[in-house]
């Protein structure tokens, strides 16, 4: 049995399995293990000889691959061992079957914005355009909307075009929201996706009083941030460093604020720079790397010849950016890969984290008119023409409509890996999520086409690397230490 | 599968053996293939006709023969979507019925809490209205229409 970074998800066959001890599980082969998975999102790593030992029924309960805290009963894969309690928990978690709701709320505050990102997906207007700004009416009935749902954590997010030319609309929606939450009593929270080039000492110091986060786009060295983001005013790089300058100088002087979030969208440009762009934001201090693939939706699209690259390249780059991140660590610096720590508590724990990614039920868009998705990239296709994701309007649709959208039951159905050919049998499963916007853009509809799917072979590729790594003792080490940042 | 070119149309036939693919595969392959070509397809005993006109008219015959295997690929696809859909149906309706049932809150809607309804919470709201409105006209932009308002088209030439 041999595999080399195979799409197959089922690469040894049809097998032979002992129908009293082996338990439904998926495999494939990673190097010279053989990683099994289960539905309850436990992993182990069987030599290729113990696997179809395991196959043919022969190992026993006393086998040290079976007992003990990471034994094969313990992981339920046993089936005449099965702990149908643990089962139970992991699929009331995995498959959110009490999730009260989505609890990320991406709201569009204006299309406008002072730069012309080579990929800017949100398909923006001149800054000159308040008519593509959201209306304070709008933003009332959007924030009463989103306290329909019963979520008891609600995390706005502000983003535009350039939130912050909206300013008095951003304002607006803090105030009101916490209004409310005076008498819900929610774990409310606001975030802020901006360039910083319109964030004065004024706007900062009012949002760092109200509790918001921030975030911005830093593409990595000067010449590669500037040739992806166009500021019509100025330096663009200059203007995110700046900023992120700030809010850790507030931060250093003891102002209540989280560390900013430094976003990373990877172009074409970017792949030769993996190990610059994790230096430049740990070199300002930060400790999260995030480093976001660029996908062919909405505007992207549009310039994807000049700008993509395959799946592969971005696997490549990524473990670049990986292995460099575990060197860091391991020399004593503190970081870690937001995407790699999202896989890894849904590896290493069993679960998610707390912003699931299904749309509609976990997460839902607001535009600028009032329009509801069921996700930002949903909103997106919107712009440029598209309105399948479109589930209602915040002036005329109850929360329960929403919900009750069937394109939300579509989508959600076509995120289910048990309705999903190739998904159902692949060992990533457990771990994965399929993006229904991805599908409908690139292929043509929900459930897409896994084999030639661009989301599901970087996702499978990233899986490899990742689970190459947990293979390695010390790698494993770093990786496992990054969990300490999950409740950040 | 042997694949019948016409490079004049340009088209590919071919012939779907019923024993492996449904009529509602190839309505939804059609359906997919919509913006690449006009699917035609002739239901017979035991096959499916069906030709695939390219809405590309320099389609080459390379391009045809990709196109058909492309198709195929996604008839294929389709199947095994509803192979593994009523494999699983069961499960897969179960879980998105309680994952939609927990999100909207149960079967009711959840009333707002009664104090948002009070003259005092109103007239709280109203203030931070009004402030927000004062504002956007003392910092917003001017020559610009009031938000969420389309702005008049420009005068010509201006």
């Amino acid at each position: 049995m041999t595999q080399a970074a195979t799409r197959l998800t089922q690469p040894f066959g049809v097998l032979e399995a002992s129908p009293r001890r082996v338990a439904a599980h998926n495999a494939r082969l990673l190097g010279s293990s053989v990683l099994v998975t289960n539905e309850a999102g436990e992993h182990s790593f069987l030599s290729p000889e113990d696997y179809q030992r395991y196959l043919a029924g022969g190992i026993a309960n006393e086998d040290p691959l079976a007992a003990g805290p990471q034994g094969l009963i313990q992981k339920d894969f046993l089936r005449d061992q099965l702990d149908f309690r643990h089962l139970a928990g992991r699929a009331l978690e995995r498959h959110l079957l009490d999730w009260k709701g989505p609890n990320v709320h991406t709201v569009v505050v204006t299309l406008r914005c002072n730069y012309k990102c080579l990929y800017c997906h949100a398909s923006v207007v001149d800054p000159s355009r308040t008519d593509r700004d959201m209306s304070l009416e709008t933003a009332r009935k959007t924030v009463d909307l989103i306290f329909q749902g019963q979520s008891p954590t609600l995390m706005i997010e502000f983003q535009g075009g350039e939130p912050l030319l909206n300013w008095p609309a951003v304002k607006f929606i803090v105030r009101y929201a916490k209004k409310k939450n005076e008498l819900q009593k929610r774990s409310l929270h606001f975030g802020l996706i901006s360039n910083f080039s319109l964030l004065d000492d004024e706007k900062l110091d009012w949002l760092i009083g109200e509790g918001v986060s921030f975030c911005t786009s830093l593409d990595g060295p000067e010449e590669l941030h500037n040739k992806n983001r166009l500021f019509l005013g100025g330096n663009s790089h200059e203007q995110a460093l700046a900023g992120l300058k700030k809010i850790l100088a507030r931060r250093s002087a003891g102002a209540r604020v989280d560390p900013p979030n430094a976003i990373c969208t990877v172009t074409r440009f970017s792949l030769p720079y993996p190990r610059e762009i994790v230096d430049q934001i740990v070199g300002l201090g930060l400790e999260r790397v995030q480093v976001g693939p660029l996908d062919p939706i909405g505007f992207a699209r549009k310039s994807w010849g000049r700008i993509g690259y395959s799946s592969r390249e971005f696997v490549a780059f990524y473990g670049e950016v990986l292995d460099h991140l575990i060197s860091l660590n391991r020399e004593g610096v503190r970081a870690y890969e937001k995407m790699a720590l999202i896989l890894l508590i849904r590896i290493l724990e069993g679960g998610h984290w707390r912003f699931p990614n299904a749309d509609g039920v976990c997460r839902l868009a607001y535009n600028w008119d009032g329009s509801v998705y069921t996700c930002e990239e949903g909103r997106l296709l919107a712009n440029e023409g598209e309105d399948f994701f479109k589930i209602g309007h915040v002036a005329a649709a109850s929360f329960q409509e929403l919900m009750d959208h069937p394109t939300v039951r579509a989508s959600l159905l076509a995120q289910s890996p048990s309705a999903q050919p190739q998904c159902f049998q692949c060992a990533y499963n457990p771990y994965c999520t399929v993006l229904p916007v991805y599908n409908h853009q690139t292929q043509g509809h929900l459930w897409g086409h896994m084999p030639a799917n661009g989301w599901c072979e970087k996702m499978m590729g990233m899986f490899d690397l990742i689970f190459a790594r947990l293979q390695e003792p010390a790698a494993r080490k770093v990786l496992e230490s990054w969990l300490e940042y999950k409740d950040r | 599968m042997r694949l019948e070119i016409d490079p004049q149309e340009p088209s590919v036939s071919f012939s779907a053996p019923k024993s492996v693919y449904s009529q509602d595969g190839l309505r939804i392959a059609a359906h997919v293939f919509a913006t690449r070509a006009e699917v035609l397809v002739a239901k017979y005993r035991d096959s499916y006709a069906v030709t695939l006109k390219s809405k590309r008219r320099s389609a080459s015959q390379a391009d045809l023969e990709a196109l058909a295997g492309e198709f195929l690929n996604e008839l294929l696809n389709q199947e095994y979507r509803f192979l593994v859909g009523r494999f699983n149906h069961k499960i897969s309706g179960l879980i998105v019925t309680q994952v939609l049932l927990a999100a909207r809150g149960g079967e009711q809607a959840v009333k707002p809490p009664s104090e948002e309804r009070s003259a005092e919470f109103q007239a709280a709201v109203a203030v931070l209205m009004k402030e927000a409105e004062e504002e956007a006209l003392r910092t917003m932009p001017k020559r610009i229409a009031p938000q969420g308002r389309p702005l008049p088209p420009a005068p010509e030439g201006g």
